[in-house]
């Protein structure tokens, strides 16, 4: 081979090492400033692609921002729009850091799952993906402790599962909300962030960064409260309202609830989704001295909640009550009921003779805990009360005839009613709407600063605030190292044909044309040149799966792309070899 | 008999940031055919110049230099360098060989660079070295062999093409009397064959087997 012959093997040997540590050298600091802005932009938009992100702005960063989850569930019910609850957090697990991922359920994730089961309930397992089952060498079976980076919890959980999830989720723990929320300290009804889909960001930033006028107008027969409640329950604003009344006041956008309360009945009135200025009218229609009437043949006996006792009164076979709203006692037949009285109605147990069915029906607050004691009143199609009894615990089990019925459940304030049909396979739930008194319930409207922007603007705006650093900057890093080493890789070569420069010479002198420099020298020296990078490239890529699963970011790992890598080598490889092009065609042509 | 060479007022001018110093001041010359020419004068005389103006490895300023009755500076660079490779050899000042490659590898670099099989050259390269004597040498390299030895390999090397004009650059400069007999005796042989010899000497023993002899001093010919 007359390259050899003319630039020297010793000095082809030299030039291929010096070559090729510094392809390498390039090609590792490279893809770790390349891989590392990569990974860095996709994990500070907490493995979102797309959609718009709401967060705490003064938190800067989706892994410590807290914002109320009724701001998801308010934008939730925007048609069209789906808003969805982000729950993450940075925690460790014997010193490597691991980003925890909270979820409602695991059922979506099944066609991930690479070995063990998916959990089905709430509890101490953790479901992890495939890289941080690796970095951190856990297996399903294998209990983990998991520390929170916040707070002083550490929770010993059982890895049921590893999945291949194709994203960043690769990198994380999944665990249910609950022990998301232990392990990040964010309280109930708080999230990380919010993720919508469906909306501008402008759109999002019109709706929640102003306040829309409300007006409402309410007429009552029964004195009582207006309150608006906000979409995690919490009481918002209370008014006094006694016969007509009317209000005007300013609301920031959110699902709100509309309720009456007075001593003894607690009614929603409606549900708003507050995306504009709006006028609401109600009535509220309750009657001041309902009646009982109760079918049986010996007189019964009433009795109010302060102890009064009811006068009875005989008429079309039934005895007649005329009674104030409130809870009241029937005896009967040596038999207590508790009686709720809030509108006329009728109670006829003897209904439920002949054959019935087990009915079971359990009641629960918005929230889903179960309410601990309430009264049940069970009427049929007709509006009779066919049964009443005081309920302690959420589940209970009564016996009832095939037909229709409407079953009641009050725990004053609150009630709700339901229709159904005997018998039935299912259980019958109802769900008091109530007040919560949750002081974690924090509501939208202390948060002034939350901020809607696209995903791609997310890592920028945290690097900003972190560090002083943008994307901007570090492209520029990583383009200034490459461009450094394509210098020296340039010099590498440059030294080459200048140590060859007076053997070039003689056969410019013999009247070596450029075309025979290409053919004979630099085409050989391209091949060399790809090779290495394809060496390096390979070398780089042995050497950084060695290397990055020991460098986390946020919790990540560092993503390696050989595709990147060999394109990288092979890009300088190329560049070099053209920059030494034009210098031996300059020196050939000075000879 | 023809010419194959003729320059025509041919002047070159040697610049840099300090000064300028002409090499060649308007140089009239006709070179005929089957010649033995000798361009005698001391160092910095402007010989080596007119030798490279000459062979086409060095445009003149002003001029025109014919050879064969073709302008060589109006031809395309790639038509140059094939003159320069096979009609013209040019035995360099310093022997120009590459130290890595054996004798018989440095004679065939002219073949190499015209592209002929390793076939067609080795016959070319084994006749090339008996013609200059030094067949026993082929395999060795440059700085195995004596000084003498060096120059005949240049020799065979400018020799290999076939050149119709051989312009050598001092050839028998640092070689003892005996060594540069040969030499020369080698050259006159070559001149007898019917090649045209051009040489830039200040060596007295070359201009004595020249047919004609040049004077040159500070860019001029004298005679």
């Amino acid at each position: 081979m007359l390259l050899s012959k003319v630039i020297g093997r010793k000095r082809l040997a030299v030039f291929s090492a010096a070559f090729l540590i510094g392809l390498l050298t390039a090609n590792l600091s490279l893809v770790l400033v390349v891989e590392s802005g990569i990974g860095l932009d996709q994990i500070l938009r907490g493995g979102e692609t797309d959609g718009i992100v709401i967060l705490d702005q003064t938190s800067r960063s989706i892994y410590t921002s807290r914002i109320p989850l009724s701001l998801a569930i308010s934008l939730n019910k925007l048609p069209s729009v789906r808003a969805e609850a982000l729950l993450l957090s940075i925690c460790h697990v014997q010193g490597s850091s691991l980003v925890v991922r909270g979820v409602e359920s695991t059922a979506s994730y099944l066609p991930h799952l690479l070995s063990g089961s998916m959990p089905e309930s709430e509890g101490p397992w953790v479901v992890l993906g495939r890289r941080a089952a690796e970095r951190i060498r856990a297996t399903v079976g294998r209990t983990i402790p998991l520390a929170s980076s916040i707070g002083r919890t550490v929770l010993l959980l059982t890895v049921e599962a590893v999945c291949d999830f194709g994203d960043m989720k690769d990198d994380e723990a999944l665990v249910h909300e609950t022990i998301a929320r232990m392990l990040s300290d964010i309280p109930s009804g708080m999230v990380s962030a919010a993720i919508v889909h469906g909306l501008s960001r402008e759109k999002v930033e019109e709706l929640i960064t102003r306040n829309y006028k409300v007006n409402i107008k309410c007429v009552s027969d029964l004195p009582g409260n207006l309150v608006v409640l906000e979409a995690n329950g919490l009481s918002l604003r209370t008014f006094r309202v006694t016969g007509k009344f009317e209000e005007s006041f300013e609301l920031p956008f959110g699902y709100y609830t509309i309720a009456f309360q007075s001593r003894y009945l607690y009614s929603t009135l409606d549900t708003v989704l507050l995306k504009s200025d709006q006028a609401l009218e109600y009535s509220v229609k309750a009657e001041s001295n309902p009646i009982l009437k109760v079918a049986s043949p010996r007189k019964p006996r009433l009795q109010r909640s302060d102890g009064v006792e009811v006068e009875a009164s005989a008429g079309e076979g039934l005895w007649v009550f005329k009674s104030t709203p409130g809870i009241h006692r029937l005896e009967l037949d040596s038999e207590s009921f508790v009686i709720p009285l809030f509108h006329s109605a009728t109670f006829d147990p003897t209904v439920l003779a002949g054959k019935t069915y087990a009915t079971g029906i359990s009641v629960s607050w918005g929230d889903g805990s179960p309410v601990s004691d309430y009264n049940l009143l069970v009427k049929t199609a007709e509006g009779k009360v066919v049964l009443s009894m005081l309920a302690l615990g959420g589940q209970v089990k009564v016996d009832l005839q095939q037909g229709r019925y409407t079953i009641e459940a009050y725990s004053l304030p609150y009630s709700n009613e339901i229709a159904i049909s005997v018998p039935t396979d299912k259980e019958v739930k109802l769900i008091l709407p109530s007040i919560k008194s949750n002081v974690e319930r924090l509501p939208l409207r202390y948060y002034t600063f939350v901020k809607a922007m696209p995903t791609e603007m997310l890592p920028a705006f945290t690097l900003a605030s972190i560090s002083g650093l943008s994307a901007a900057l570090l492209t520029g890093l990583a383009v200034s190292i490459m461009f450094l080493f394509v210098m020296i890789l340039a010099t590498v070569q440059r030294y080459l044909y200048l140590s060859a420069k007076a053997r070039l010479n003689v056969l410019s002198l013999l009247g070596a044309s450029k075309i025979f420099f290409l053919r004979t020298i630099e085409l050989p020296i391209l091949v060399i040149s790809l090779v290495l990078g394809a060496a390096a490239s390979f070398i780089s890529l042995t050497a950084s799966s060695w290397l990055f699963p020991m460098l986390t970011l946020f919790g990540h790992s560092i993503p390696r792309s050989p595709a990147l890598t060999l394109l990288f080598s092979t890009t300088i490889a190329t560049l070099v070899w053209l920059w030494g092009h034009f210098a031996l065609t300059r020196t050939v042509e000075s000879m | 008999m023809s010419d194959v060479l003729t320059l025509t007022n041919v002047s070159k001018t040697y610049r840099n940031d300090f000064r300028e110093v002409t090499a060649l001041n308007n140089i009239n010359l006709k070179v005929t055919e089957k010649s033995f020419l000798c361009i005698a004068g001391p160092s910095g005389s402007g010989k080596t110049t007119l030798l490279k103006v000459s062979a086409g490895y060095l445009a003149p300023d002003t001029g025109n230099v014919e050879a064969f009755g073709q302008d060589i500076y109006s031809l395309p660079i790639s038509e140059r360098l094939a003159l320069r490779n096979r009609t013209f050899g040019f035995l360099f000042q310093g022997d120009q060989l590459l130290e890595d490659l054996t004798a018989s590898e440095n004679v065939e670099l002219p073949l190499v660079i015209q592209g002929i099989p390793a076939r067609a050259r080795r016959q070319r390269v084994r006749q090339a070295l008996e013609s200059v004597g030094i067949l026993a040498l082929e395999d060795s390299r440059p700085n195995e062999v004596s000084g003498g030895e060096k120059r005949r390999i240049s020799l065979a090397r400018s020799l290999i093409n076939g050149a119709k004009v051989l312009f050598a650059d001092e050839p028998t400069s640092n070689l003892d009397t005996g060594t540069a007999t040969k030499i020369l005796q080698t050259l006159r042989g070559l001149n007898r064959a019917g090649m045209t010899v051009v040489t830039a000497t200040h060596d007295s023993l070359v201009a004595r087997e020249a047919d004609i002899i040049l004077n040159m001093r500070d860019g001029k010919i004298e005679s």
